[in-house]
């Protein structure tokens, strides 16, 4: 997964640009999908806040239309934010 | 004092190595270093990565990849966890994390060490996380006096907790160089880089549908 994700910096141009306060590299594409990350287990709350900053800072860095980021422990969790990613897929919403 | 090192950079002899050499300067001591890319790669024996967990000290360098670790830190630790639930041995874990502009951008990736060692049960030094990392090429030997100074004033810190054995607060520190310069001189490498790659167009768009 996180070979998957670090192989996604050519999505970007090497170059810096200030965006949203902080340095990042500028889009090499106009266009990249809504960025939905579940991350699940059974976690700390302090893993379960590293994984949603992290994910907020990698839509930073993708810059897509729109994104998620959600932790869940269990299976009746993932019940609970299926409306949530499922909206999020919504287009125009 | 046993004192191991995981590099976590692809790159044997990059910022993450350059690191380990001072740390073994500044500490007099012989540091063990695993590469972690080689170690993930080949079927490392189970009994390397539980000899990792027997050092007194457990210094993990890497450059920061995508706001976290790089990915065969990530496998080499998943394996060292799973050693260190089975063993008896608790290095003292250290990590420097070798950014891009802005150190802070490695509070994350500092965070994840963090995580790393609660869940392996082993005791957590600090972190430091480290801005324009890239500028130690530049540094030359002496990291005392220039640029570099306000990294080896923290390494030196570091040294001294790892000898008195006791644990810090994360500290986050830059180059002392203007980032507009930095910002400069890297396009220009960059651009080279990419000349020397036989690319003629950073900005190319290969997928040119999306």
């Amino acid at each position: 997964m996180k070979a998957f994700l670090d192989r996604s910096l050519q999505t970007m141009l090497p170059y810096f640009e200030n965006y949203k306060g902080e340095t990042h590299h500028p889009m090499r594409y106009k266009h990249f999908p809504i960025w939905i990350a579940v991350g699940y287990g059974n976690v700390s709350d302090a893993e379960k806040n590293t994984f949603t900053i992290l994910a907020e800072k990698n839509a930073l860095n993708m810059r897509p239309v729109k994104y998620l980021a959600v932790t869940v422990r269990n299976s009746n969790e993932l019940v609970k934010e299926t409306g949530n990613i499922l909206k999020t897929l919504e287009v125009g919403v | 004092m046993k004192i191991a090192a995981i590099n976590g950079s692809p790159k044997t002899d990059g910022i993450s190595a350059l690191i380990i050499k001072r740390m073994e300067k500044l500490l007099d001591e012989r540091i063990e270093t695993y590469h972690a890319m080689r170690l993930v790669r080949a079927e490392t024996p189970q009994e390397t990565i539980a000899g990792m967990l027997e050092a007194d000290i457990l210094l993990i360098v890497f450059p920061l990849f995508v706001d976290s670790l790089p990915s065969p830190l990530i496998e080499l630790l998943t394996r060292l966890e799973s050693a260190a639930y089975h063993g008896a041995a608790i290095p003292q874990v250290f990590a420097v994390a070798n950014g891009a502009l802005d150190a802070a951008q490695t509070t994350l990736a500092i965070e994840m060490i963090e995580h790393f060692t609660c869940r392996a049960g082993l005791p957590w030094g600090y972190g430091i996380g480290i801005g324009a990392g890239s500028m130690l090429y530049n540094a030359g030997d002496d990291w005392e006096k220039g640029l570099a100074s306000d990294i080896h004033h923290a390494l030196c810190d570091m040294a001294t907790a790892i000898k008195e054995n006791r644990s810090g607060q994360n500290m986050y520190v830059a180059p002392d160089f203007p980032r507009f310069l930095y910002k400069t001189v890297a396009n220009i490498s960059f651009w080279r880089e990419a000349k020397r790659n036989g690319v003629n167009n950073l900005r190319d768009r290969p997928y040119i549908n999306h």
